[in-house]
């Protein structure tokens, strides 16, 4: 029997991205003759490019409270967010795993020789449509598409203070039984694209 | 005695041919004898010179010069229009003599150039008139003289070639004009709200040259090309409203959808320009919430602001 593992912690990243602004068609002002009123116009113009947000992220520990793992049990943990997407709310989002000894969804008490790691699945859900690795995806992939698109909040940057999504990280009971003692992290980096 | 006469039987006839004959040579003015009125219509502004022709007839049939002076003031001062106490408004004379064509710019109270023909001027339809004045105010000073009532009275004498005295004949010419107070927003530019930096709301403005042709309070009405004139700029299906300020130098307020605000101040009396911008006297300030950013898709959001301004 190895030793247990400690606490395994996942990392939150916070990202935004926005896109080219359009290229903006030239018009001219009118000015005013003299006379009893006098009338002039100025046109306007406001280019909006694409807005994106993610926030509300909190590190999820998987051994809350910071006991070690009691060698019984799937170990699970999740945060909260908000992704915010101007206008119409529709987004993408790739999820990539870092801080494993091998690329993915794994945590690692080290990185040197003797080094243990634990696989992790995720769940993503926007609280309509949900997806899970790797059934859904792999680490570095995309979920969401122009056809099913993950849903943001089209309208506020902090979702009214709310949160419109959860990412939930499992580890199953044999992988938290079969890994070595140590403090297990790793990172989850989520990048939001508009769609 | 110019004349002599071998009066018998024939006495009173002799005396009326002296008598008449005195008066054959009597320059006239025709209309104009008994005075000319001419009212200018009023200036409203545009881009033109106020300019009035006027044909009389200068009777008899021997050439004459003619000269136009203030009726009052020192002689040979300059042509103007009067009104209180504001500046004179510059008047132009022409004369031009139908028989002999060729407009010539009059001097204050100087003959024209040359002895020109007259006429008999025997009236009838289409007329026989041999002269005409043409009255000129230029543009320029139109727009810059203060609103009023200007009128003035000049005289217009003729007087032909006889010798050794000249006959002259003198009319009073009454040329009468009324500016209204006019405005003009002039050096307004296009306005582009610059990136959005995720949290500020969007800003921009424009400052530009308010002129009044004197002194005086102004009012603004400012119309935007959303729904009811609302202050929006779309995408061709979303709206994106925007708040107006108005800075007059003295003030800055919030800018009502299409209702008259009034009371601006500063108004430029110079000139239409505001020194070509150097002294503009009024800024517009507008305002997009990051909020209302938030809430739009990604487009380009165009508007059109039109502002009108009009004395008070």
């Amino acid at each position: 029997m190895k030793n247990k593992m400690k606490n395994p912690i996942i990392k939150k990243t916070v990202i935004t991205l926005a896109s080219i602004l359009l290229p903006i068609t030239s018009f001219a002002a009118t000015q005013g003759t003299l006379g009893a009123t006098s009338t002039g116009t100025v046109v306007i113009t406001a280019a909006i490019q694409d807005l994106l947000l993610i926030s509300g992220l909190t590190d999820i520990d998987l051994t809350p409270g910071a006991p070690p793992y009691s060698g019984t049990g799937a170990l699970t943990g999740f945060t909260n967010f908000c992704a915010y997407r101007n206008g119409s709310g529709d987004y993408s989002a790739q999820i990539t795993g870092t801080g494993g000894l091998t690329a993915g969804f794994y945590i690692a008490n080290g990185a040197g020789p003797g080094a243990d790691e634990i696989p992790y699945t995720v769940t993503y859900t926007d609280g309509t449509n949900t997806y899970t690795s790797p059934t859904d995806f792999v680490s570095g992939g995309t979920i969401g598409t122009l056809a099913t698109p993950l849903i943001g909040d089209g309208a506020s940057q902090n979702c009214s203070t709310g949160t419109n999504g959860t990412i939930t990280v499992d580890v199953t009971e044999a992988d938290a039984q079969a890994a070595d003692t140590g403090n297990y992290t790793g990172t989850l980096t989520i990048v939001i694209s508009p769609l | 005695m110019p004349h002599s006469y071998l009066c018998t039987k024939k006495l009173f006839i002799c005396f009326c041919l002296l008598f008449c004959s005195s008066f054959s040579h009597a320059i006239k003015m025709g209309s104009w004898d008994n005075g000319k009125v001419i009212t200018l219509p009023n200036f409203i502004g545009g881009a033109g010179d106020t300019t009035s022709y006027n044909e009389f007839c200068v009777s008899p049939a021997t050439p004459f010069q003619l000269k136009i002076r203030n009726s009052t003031g020192p002689v040979g001062a300059a042509y103007s229009l009067l009104s209180g106490a504001l500046p004179p408004l510059p008047v132009k004379f022409e004369y031009q003599n139908l028989l002999n064509p060729g407009y010539e710019t009059l001097t204050p109270d100087q003959y024209s150039t040359g002895y020109k023909p007259g006429s008999k001027c025997t009236g009838g339809p289409g007329g026989v008139d041999n002269a005409a004045i043409l009255i000129t105010i230029l543009n320029a000073d139109l727009a810059l003289a203060a609103p009023g009532v200007y009128t003035r009275s000049f005289i217009v004498t003729v007087r032909d070639n006889s010798t050794p005295t000249p006959n002259t004949r003198s009319a009073t010419l009454t040329i009468n004009l009324t500016i209204p107070s006019l405005m003009q927003i002039s050096g307004l530019n296009d306005i582009l709200f610059p990136a959005f930096d995720g949290i500020n709301p969007l800003i921009a403005s424009d400052s530009f040259c308010i002129y009044r042709n004197g002194a005086g309070l102004y009012s603004v009405t400012a119309q935007g090309s959303g729904p009811l004139s609302a202050f929006s700029l779309t995408d061709g299906v979303t709206q994106l409203p925007y708040s107006l300020t108005w800075n007059d130098l003295n003030t800055t307020v919030t800018v009502p959808v299409a209702t008259p605000l009034l009371n601006r101040t500063n108004a430029f009396t110079a000139n239409t320009t505001c020194n070509g911008g150097a002294n503009n006297n009024a800024t517009i300030g507008l305002s997009i919430s990051a909020a209302n950013v938030n809430a739009v898709p990604q487009a380009t959001y165009v508007g059109t602001l039109t502002l009108i301004i009009t004395p008070q």
